[in-house]
């Protein structure tokens, strides 16, 4: 399963899945990771929202409904 | 706070209110008590995609092995000058670019949950610090040499 998600998050795009990485593993704030990726907060939340949405669609089978 | 705007946070920051930006975690509480089931659903979805992504998890890399790592970084020239700006900007801020760049390497790797024995989180956080040093060689590591 951990190897699944490795290859589901190399396959995001570079900016969504440094977002992911920033906020859902290395546990930064929302502040926080804008600051570290030189973005809005809004482009922020964009970035999360989309990568959140191909990782839930590449581990479909992973995710309890 | 709207049903869709409880749906858009839920979506980006997961399914644990207390990770959602300080500023709208009083409302979603507040939208949370007067329509439970529903936020109870929007949550529910989140959290399992959250359960599913903490499957894995990278490789973690203490601070000592960060200055280990620039410590033996190739050097360039620094302006003395110069040196004492470098030694505080690069304290928090190389932190949080290696640890960012651990992540990335380390999923570009393919490599699982896997011990600080590998040599890719190193690489990958040499290959991050290579992106900081100033391209004219002007700066140098040298400075941060004999810090604790």
């Amino acid at each position: 399963m951990g190897r699944r998600v490795a290859q589901a998050m190399q396959a995001l795009p570079d900016r969504q899945r440094e977002a992911v990485a920033l906020c859902h593993y290395q546990d930064l704030t929302n502040i926080e990771a804008a600051a570290v990726m030189g973005v809005s907060i809004e482009a922020l939340e964009s970035l999360l929202s989309r990568g959140r949405r191909a990782l839930r669609t590449a581990l479909a089978d992973m995710v309890a409904s | 706070m709207t049903p869709e705007r409880f749906e858009e946070l839920a979506e980006a920051y997961g399914g644990a209110v207390a990770r959602w930006p300080q500023a709208e975690r009083e409302a979603a509480a507040a939208w949370m008590t007067a329509q439970p089931e529903a936020a109870r659903q929007i949550l529910a979805r989140a959290e399992a995609l959250d359960a599913a992504l903490d499957a894995w998890r990278p490789v973690h890399v203490s601070h000592a092995l960060l200055e280990q790592v620039v410590a033996q970084a190739p050097r360039a020239p620094m302006r003395r000058a110069a040196a004492w700006i470098w030694r505080g900007a690069l304290g928090a801020g190389l932190a949080a670019a290696c640890a960012a760049g651990l992540m990335m390497g380390v999923a570009l790797s393919g490599v699982g949950a896997t011990t600080a024995e590998t040599t890719e989180p190193v690489s990958a956080a040499m290959t991050a610090y290579e992106g900081l040093t100033d391209t004219s060689g002007a700066f140098s590591t040298s400075a941060l040499e004999g810090q604790a």
